[in-house]
């Protein structure tokens, strides 16, 4: 297990041999998954306790909902499910913040969520929320993520680079969970049918993986767009909403940097289309026969499956291909041969989806038997979605779920998400030790219910056309 | 799971094969009715003709039969009115007290003086009862009358007296009403129209009342009953999901009146702050604007502009006002207004995180008895919109600039204070969009001859007709080559 570790040092990415939780990260994927059920609690309540004891002092956000809460130590598993954020709390500054440019409150009530000192930072030229995730890049260990905003406001977490190269290790698991003749990760380039750079938490993972693992070579990483996804022009749809709601007073100001941006954005847009099939071209020509890796949203990749086929290619990787996918179909219905289509135009035998979240380090890919097995180093809980209470951890539970990331060493890694799910604590029958999410048992409550958007960026590439068509037309106007 | 029974009636008929089931909006309560599609050719007036007995009426009458009505509606006495309050003690979100208060009160809403002076200052008697003459000049005359319509009436079941306002108004009006009730309150208005029908079950007024419930949306009902042979109006309260259903059938022939949701606000002038005994007199008054029916209407406080200032002196005076506010909401009398029924879990969400996460917002209260939430700068939470369950928004502001421009065409009622500072902004609030202005402490009250939502509801329930007069020879001009003519 220790061998990940020294090879990702070897790559430059950053190891905490101190850390015994997040150096749950380095294990091979069998070893994670035959944890025996008594260690998993072990580590489980052991973990919590250590970074409450940590964190609390260190977190403001964290020490208020303690103190709310009153929890003052962890006894037991259950007791931490007080302590996770609502996913709303990521977006509880003020939008204000953002139209009026103030990006010096805005990073002040960000220092609430964060270990890392953000204070003393020259706001100087900082006017758009693009220029502002720049700048914390630049002068921060902060690696801001962002959501795709539907809701009309973008949630940003501040990830910090500790738990961003740990990222990586999630890819690891995942490309080790694709199956065993695929090559090492270093070896195999990655698809990804988006924006090449930007503060969403893939592209924050894929563009170290460049930076490391693939030691600076910008083709090991093929992107559909090769520009980047703008936080602002992101938030601008959601703006315009709540704007709508101020009357005259929210007349939107589209600050002089958004404009100056524009030729790029409507570049980008208008030539969306023929972008599309270059990149199918580009992929089947260079890639052919090769065993890849690629992330997509199932509805994208559905579509670019489709396209792909209607030029008549099919069959394009090799079939031991890491074919990641998730995020549902966003309000479409699934066409019946939809998994036909895509396993027809990749070339692999058949695909696993997964199911994560923005909060979470990585991603748990579903099993021969659809479920999605929890990483020990995740915690899960499920609660009552109206009183909150948390169900017992045993047997199988149907309610909100929320979850503990252990690898979060710099932010509070407990989230309450807005899903409902069944988490079963039963013996899997595909072997694996593991607590899992039940195939076919994840639903969004509504909001009505408490659902809401978790940091979600599935519904983004909409919000992202959205917002820009609103952007040539306003500047035509 | 407890299963009500909400009948179907159609023209003084009650019908009672139950067969359709619907969750209620707790989700312990069924409610199962007879299926409306089955008896469309019935519930829809085909006919025009049919609409001939209301003329054969006089409107003293129409305020007698009111009035009686009114006489059997007591709440202690009329089984009907029970099962409604009962139901809706489980589907409303006002608090028991509240509904307790509204059903007791609901036979006042049929007092014959009040719809004598309603109907003459919305519409006039005169053209209710017959033809109104004037003449035209040259020797002409009109003759101009308001007819009833028939109609759909989607109503809005946070209140119970929206379905007695409805049939009141269907009367005077002489319409056809259709009541498509809604999931809040589906009993309500056939409580009413079953007391109307055993009071008298032939009588005109009794005739053109039908009560239906069916789920806003369901397309076998809708397509088949908003078509121009069969209804001319709709009119439609109700949020943006119902006028959405209802947009897909308007054509030629159907006129849509929407009495759509709406927030209000309130603006405190700077005498607000002059002492303590002002400040606590209006955080009183401001108390009920927010607290009336449970903060359920579109009428009620939600973001509450002080202009009190943004320096510290400033946020200081809006953290104390603010601090009145929630006492004053906690001390409303029970029949006036409670505790939340039912927590809006987003609501929460925002508010859990608010009150958490920021230094720029003081809250004070919480939980199901209301809180009051002070911005610390001259903005409302971006989550206004969803302010209910008592929680209301204390905005100060340097200048009452902010708060005029904060005005949009989802704007209804402003409350202001002092009764001075209306005169001087209400005609700016109006052009941005506000649509009702009142005394601070005045929302709940709505003067019922007035208008509702920018419209006169009542004159566009009606359809106006004109009986033009011309003697021969003015209309023989026409013939005769301009120059020559004189001028009209």
């Amino acid at each position: 297990m220790r061998s990940n570790a020294e090879q990702a040092k070897s790559w430059g990415l950053y190891v905490d041999d101190q850390d015994e939780w997040a150096d749950l990260f380095y294990y091979s994927i069998d070893d994670l998954h035959s944890v025996p059920a008594e260690d998993l609690d072990h580590i489980a309540i052991r973990g919590l306790r250590e970074r409450f004891e940590y964190l609390k002092p260190r977190l403001l956000m964290l020490g208020k909902l303690a103190d709310e809460q009153g929890v003052t130590e962890i006894l037991d598993v259950n007791d931490a499910a007080k302590l996770l954020f609502q996913h709303s709390i990521y977006k509880s500054y003020p939008v204000s913040f953002v139209e009026k440019s103030q990006f010096d409150r805005l990073t002040k009530w960000l220092s609430g969520f964060t270990t890392a000192d953000l204070s003393g930072l020259n706001f100087d030229g900082v006017e758009t929320i693009d220029d502002w995730i720049m700048m914390l890049d630049a002068e921060t260990s902060v690696r801001v993520l962002h959501s795709g905003g539907t809701s009309g406001k973008l949630s940003f977490l501040p990830r910090g680079t500790a738990e961003t190269d740990l990222m990586i290790q999630g890819w690891r698991l995942l490309h080790e969970g694709a199956g065993p003749d695929l090559p090492p990760m270093d070896e195999v380039p990655v698809i990804f049918p988006a924006y090449r750079t930007g503060a969403f938490a893939q592209q924050r993972m894929f563009n170290r993986m460049v930076e490391t693992v693939f030691g600076g070579d910008q083709s090991m990483l093929v992107a559909l767009n090769e520009g980047r996804m703008s936080a602002d022009a992101l938030s601008l749809g959601g703006r315009l909403q709540l704007a709508a709601q101020k009357g005259e007073l929210g007349e939107v100001r589209l600050s002089p940097a958004l404009i100056a941006r524009r030729d790029e954005y409507v570049r980008s847009m208008t030539e969306a289309p023929t972008r599309m099939s270059d990149f199918i071209d580009a992929v089947a020509k260079s890639l052919a026969g090769r065993p890849v890796a690629m992330l997509a949203w199932v509805g994208q990749l559905y579509d670019l499956a489709q396209a792909g086929l209607d030029r008549g290619l099919s069959n394009i990787f090799a079939s031991n291909s890491n074919i990641m996918f998730g995020g549902g179909w966003k309000g479409r219905t699934p066409p019946e041969n939809w998994e036909a289509v895509i396993t027809g135009f990749l070339g692999v035998d058949k695909i696993r989806d997964g199911y994560g979240m923005t909060e979470c380090i990585a991603s748990a890919r579903s099993c021969e038997h659809g479920h999605y097995h929890i990483y020990p180093f995740q915690i899960p809980f499920v609660l009552d979605p109206l009183t909150g209470e948390p169900y017992p951890r045993e047997g199988e539970q149907t309610g909100r779920f929320g979850v503990f990331d252990l690898g979060a060493t710099t932010y509070w890694g407990g989230f309450l998400t807005g899903d409902k799910v069944t988490v079963s604590y039963e013996p899997c029958p595909c072997g694996r030790t593991t607590p899992m999410v039940l195939a076919n048992s994840i639903s969004r409550y509504s909001e009505a219910e408490g659902g809401d958007d978790k940091i979600n960026c599935a519904g983004a590439p909409e919000a992202h056309d959205n917002a820009l068509a609103f952007l040539m037309a306003s500047v035509e106007n | 799971m407890t299963q009500y029974k909400v009948p179907l009636i159609i023209r003084g008929k009650v019908i009672e094969d139950y067969e359709a089931q619907f969750g209620g909006r707790d989700g312990a309560t069924e409610l199962v009715t007879p299926s409306v599609g089955k008896y469309m050719s019935e519930l829809a007036l085909t006919r025009p003709s049919a609409m001939s007995d209301l003329y054969a009426i006089s409107f003293e009458e129409i305020l007698d039969y009111l009035e009686q009505l009114g006489t059997r509606l007591h709440l202690a006495e009329n089984s009907y009115v029970q099962d409604a309050l009962d139901l809706s003690l489980r589907t409303s979100g006002l608090s028991e007290g509240i509904l307790r208060d509204c059903y007791a009160n609901l036979h006042k809403i049929f007092g014959k003086e009040q719809w004598r002076q309603t109907v003459d200052r919305t519409i006039g008697i005169d053209h209710v009862e017959g033809w109104v003459e004037h003449a035209i000049g040259n020797g002409g005359r009109a003759a101009i009358r308001a007819f009833g319509a028939r109609s759909v009436h989607v109503i809005a079941g946070n209140v119970p007296q929206v379905a007695a306002i409805t049939i009141a108004r269907n009367a005077v009006t002489r319409g056809d009403a259709i009541i498509k009730t809604p999931s809040n309150d589906p009993l309500t208005a056939s409580a009413i129209a079953r007391t109307m029908i055993d009071m008298a079950p032939d009588h005109p007024i009794t005739r053109h009342l039908s009560v239906a419930y069916w789920k806003g949306g369901t397309e076998t009902v809708e397509e088949r009953l908003y078509r121009p042979a069969n209804i001319e109006k709709i009119i439609a309260w109700g949020g943006f999901a119902s006028i959405t259903h209802i947009s897909k059938y308007l054509q030629p022939g159907i006129d849509l009146i929407t009495l759509d949701p709406k927030l209000s606000s309130t603006i405190l002038g700077r005498e607000t702050f002059a002492d303590e005994a002002t400040m606590r007199a209006a955080a009183a008054l401001a108390a009920l604007d927010v607290g009336v029916y449970n903060q359920e209407a579109c009428s009620n406080a939600r973001v509450i502009y002080v202009e009190s200032g943004t320096d510290q002196d400033g946020i200081d005076k809006a953290n104390a006002f603010g601090a009145m506010l929630n006492e004053e909401i906690r001390a409303l009398p029970p029949h006036f207004s409670g505790p939340a029924v039912r927590m809006d879990p987003a609501l929460e969400n925002e508010m859990n995180a608010l009150r958490l996460s920021s230094e720029w917002h003081k809250i004070y209260g919480g939980g199901r008895e209301g809180a009051v939430v002070v911005s610390q700068m001259d903005e409302p939470v971006d989550f206004a919109k969803l302010l209910a369950n008592r929680v209301a928004n204390v905005v100060p502001v340097d200048d009452l600039e902010i708060p005029v421009r904060a005005v949009t065409a989802y704007t209804q009622t402003i409350g202001i204070y002092p009764e001075s500072l209306k005169a001087q902004l209400r005609d700016r609030l109006s052009i941005h969009g506000a649509q009702r202005i009142v005394s601070l402490g005045g929302s709940g009250m709505p003067v019922f001859t007035g208008p509702q939502d920018a419209i006169e509801p009542m004159r566009r329930m009606c359809k106006w007709i004109i009986d033009e007069s011309r003697p021969e020879s003015y209309l023989k001009q026409v013939l005769v080559k301009e120059d020559e003519g004189e001028m009209a």
